[in-house]
């Protein structure tokens, strides 16, 4: 998966590094399940669009929508190294 | 753009009142000839007085001249924080207020200038005069207090408190962010000695307009000085009022979005506004009722114009993410900038979901957020 841009959202918390990801295809659910694999996958499928959520424990927490091109992740620190992780899992899957 | 249902009018209200927008369009469209420096313009185009004359009809106070133009809330909050003699003085605040109050006391607190001592809030986010009276030190000078929270939605009693503050030589000064426009103010009646609002929320104006009501003969210095358009042979800022306040180049775009936004209030009322909201708000408690796993975060005997809530089992964020993604809803999520209110009220770390409906908001829109959350429940089950 491509990677068109990356959007820092603001979060109203605890200063937590909050990205969206806007992506060149829409997310599929094929891709769901392969990038589960990463870690620990959510998959909420009962709703009109399903629901997942992805933890890669101590590095990457991912949140979507099945159907849109966009990606919300919450990224812990060292935030540039898990930054490069994400952009490798991604292009891998 | 996609059509979105907007819920989080306690941060900005949309949409705004037509007047408002054909006003601000018409405004851009011609010269900008509307300061008093041309003499072809009459009294009545005269926006800032009319604008100033507004707000003091709505606030109830003794002349326009006492009102000056700010950017908004924060500004003025500094303004006065920072203008009045506080220094070596005992200062009260509480948990519910916004970080425009909490930020610039803990920041004068740690450079000495003031002891700051911050209310708790009762569980249900109340501050209550005994609260206030338990707290009074021999030296205070200044209780600072929202009259809504911009959590929670409590109102508090302001002519209750403004009382025994008047009672105890204290200055009251009222963050009124979230109630100008949709709550009675009197500053007179509630003896309210500065008042700090904003345009952009209740008010129906736009971001970057906002107010403040300092009474006559109290002392507070300005945060800035500059051009007036006025005695522009002095080198030191003219001290007559509301120009004390106001250096640089008035926001007349905002001005005047303001003052056609206190128009329409004063045209449909004040309180049948604030009524509508406040039965659409009951509206959700009730239908939320029947759900043990959702908690509210509002008096129950309480009617207010903003709620919030958490699901028990479900991120505080995946809620807004949700709304957002799979239903086009818009809300907030999160600590709202009053980061102390959460531990009073015994909300989770991550925060509460809050809605707040406009004048403009729909029933069948607030019928569509009640469906939409009894779909995001399923998440609690799993």
């Amino acid at each position: 998966m491509i990677i068109l841009e990356i959007k820092q959202v603001e979060d109203c918390l605890d200063g937590s590094v909050i990205k969206e990801l806007f992506l060149e295809e829409k997310i599929s659910s094929a891709f769901i399940q392969s990038l589960g694999k990463e870690g620990t996958l959510q998959y909420f499928p009962h709703f009109a669009k399903p629901f997942f959520k992805l933890r890669i424990e101590g590095k990457l927490n991912l949140k979507g929508i099945e159907g849109n091109t966009t990606l919300r992740v919450r990224i812990e620190t060292p935030v540039k190294q898990h930054i490069n992780l994400l952009i490798e899992l991604l292009q891998r899957h | 753009m996609k059509q979105y249902i907007y819920l989080n009018n306690s941060a900005t209200s949309f949409p705004k009142p037509p007047q408002v927008l054909a006003s601000v369009a018409k405004l851009l469209a011609q010269p900008p000839l509307y300061s008093s420096r041309n003499s072809s313009f009459s009294s009545e185009q005269d926006l800032k007085g009319s604008c100033r004359k507004e707000l003091a009809t709505l606030f109830n106070a003794p002349s326009p001249e006492q009102i000056a133009f700010t950017s908004g809330a924060t500004e003025s909050l500094n303004l006065a924080l920072k203008g009045l003699d506080l220094k070596g003085k005992h200062v009260l605040t509480t948990c519910i207020e916004h970080n425009s109050v909490l930020r610039v006391l803990k920041t004068m607190e740690q450079n000495k200038l003031i002891r700051l001592t911050i209310i708790k809030s009762a569980i249900d986010g109340r501050i209550t005069t005994s609260l206030i009276k338990e707290n009074l030190q021999s030296d205070t000078a200044l209780l600072v207090l929202s009259h809504c929270s911009n959590v929670t939605g409590v109102v508090n009693n302001l002519k209750e408190i403004g009382f025994l503050l008047k009672s105890k030589a204290v200055l009251f000064m009222v963050d009124a962010a979230q109630s100008a426009g949709l709550h009675p103010i009197d500053v007179q009646d509630m003896s309210i000695d500065i008042l700090a609002f904003t345009g952009h929320k209740a008010l129906f104006g736009l971001q970057g307009i906002g107010g403040i009501y300092i009474r006559k003969n109290l002392v507070v210095n300005p945060l800035k000085v500059g051009g007036t358009s006025s005695k522009s042979n002095l080198l030191y800022q003219p001290t007559e009022l509301p120009v004390y306040y106001e250096a640089g180049t008035a926001n007349f775009v905002g001005i005047i979005a303001l003052y056609e936004g206190i128009r329409f209030i004063k045209k449909i009322g004040l309180h049948s506004i604030c009524q509508k909201i406040q039965a659409q708000i009951t509206t959700i408690k009730e239908a939320f009722s029947s759900y043990p796993q959702i908690k509210l975060y509002s008096p129950k005997d309480h009617n207010s114009t903003i709620l919030s809530f958490t699901i028990e089992g479900v991120e505080t964020s995946d809620i807004g993410y949700l709304l957002e993604q799979n239903f086009n809803i818009i809300i907030r999520t999160g600590l709202h900038c009053s980061p102390l209110i959460h531990a009073s009220i015994q909300a989770p770390i991550d925060g509460t979901v809050r809605v707040s409906p406009s004048y403009f908001t729909t029933d069948s829109e607030i019928d569509f957020f009640i469906h939409s959350i009894k779909e995001i429940l399923t998440l609690s089950n799993v």
